[in-house]
């Protein structure tokens, strides 16, 4: 066999095929020069192990960024509650003489449809359900609308008939004065 | 086991875990491999915070070619290819730059800390890709033809790198630790 040359490293960290490492071994018995190189290769891999791995600085950690978790009881509280309170707050604020107008685009509206955050990372299990479940919230929330506008439009009712009632006291009272100023008159 | 050696089924299974929805189980990947991987790194680049800063780009970009690793036995070879791909990016914005020596200390007899200096600096003085094959071979004991496919290189070349690389690594740790 020749010299070992560059397979010195395929010898040393054990890649040798068996019947070639045989062979190299006999060599080596026979050439100084060889076990010279093998030592020195040997040495320079001992000297490169003493230098230990070490630890990182700090430990990574991917977070995933979920679709945003809103409770079964804030996903219905919220819109009802904002409906409820803006029905009030108009019914309240409706001045005589003015029919009891709720606009088209009211705030609860907008406040009422869950918002799904799209997750950062790949579509997971967890946010498809999700996003079935807020096709399914959308549904209710529909009807629920619904309900909400016809509550509206029995609030409208209620104003209407407590400013006919209002204008039917006014007109009372003014035809009371004046049976009062006529009588007065009289005597 | 041995130091960044493969660990097929563990990997396999994790990866699935993964790339069926439970992408939470992404981090045992990352624990399971963060510590070779980063090492691998610090002695490619030679700085431990920009090591750092590479091993979490490393897996970020693992994260997100997962579902495009056709061979999920073999994520580790896998993994070491984007580390190679990370450190090469950042190596070849370095070229022109000079490094820096040994301190004079290193060249008395050397307690083992110095030890670790003296290789960690002495391999900054190897040619990338010797130094790369010195580094998977000796520390994260990978077979050589691994090795070759990570450095998209024959195995004969592989061994030819390790070969030149332990030369000078030896004139380099013997002249300074005189």
């Amino acid at each position: 066999m020749s010299h070992l040359g560059e397979n010195i490293a395929a010898f040393v960290f054990d890649e040798m095929p068996t019947a070639e490492r045989i062979e190299a071994q006999r060599h080596l018995e026979q050439c100084a020069d060889c076990r010279d190189k093998v030592g020195k290769f040997e040495q320079t891999k001992a000297i490169l192990r003493m230098s230990l791995d070490v630890d990182p600085p700090r430990q990574t950690i991917f977070e995933v960024s979920r679709p945003a978790r809103i409770s079964w009881a804030w996903r219905w509280l919220a819109p009802m509650g904002s409906a409820v309170a803006a029905s009030i707050v108009t019914a309240m604020f409706m001045t005589p003489g003015q029919p009891a107008a709720v606009p088209a685009s009211a705030p609860v509206v907008a406040a009422s449809l869950p918002v799904v955050e799209q997750p950062s990372a790949r579509p997971t299990a967890d946010y498809e359900r999700l996003q079935a479940w807020a096709v399914e919230l959308e549904k209710k929330q529909s009807a629920e609308m619904r309900e909400i506008q016809r509550v509206r439009g029995d609030v409208d009712l209620l104003a209407r008939q407590q400013l006919a009632a209002q204008r039917d006291a006014m007109e009372t009272k003014s035809w009371t004065q004046q049976l009062a100023m006529k009588s007065s008159s009289e005597e | 086991m041995k130091p960044g050696a493969l660990k097929p089924v563990d990997d396999r299974r994790i990866i699935e875990r993964v790339l069926k929805g439970d992408t939470e189980a992404f981090n045992l990947l990352v624990r399971q491999w963060e510590k070779p991987i980063y090492n691998f790194i610090f002695r490619m680049i030679g700085n431990r915070d920009e090591a750092m800063d590479l091993c979490q780009d490393s897996f970020m970009k693992a994260y997100r070619e997962l579902e495009n690793l056709k061979d999920r036995d073999r994520f580790s070879a896998w993994l070491y290819r984007i580390a190679h791909n990370t450190c090469y990016s950042r190596l070849r914005k370095d070229i022109g730059k000079t490094f820096v020596e040994l301190h004079p200390e290193a060249r008395a007899t050397r307690s083992s800390i110095e030890n670790q200096l003296a290789v960690e600096k002495a391999l900054q003085h190897l040619p990338e890709d010797q130094r790369e094959v010195v580094v998977l071979k000796v520390f994260h004991s990978l077979k050589f033809d691994e090795i070759a496919v990570i450095q998209e290189s024959p195995v004969s070349t592989v061994k030819s790198r390790l070969y030149m690389g332990f030369e000078k690594l030896r004139s380099i740790l013997s002249e300074n630790g005189r």
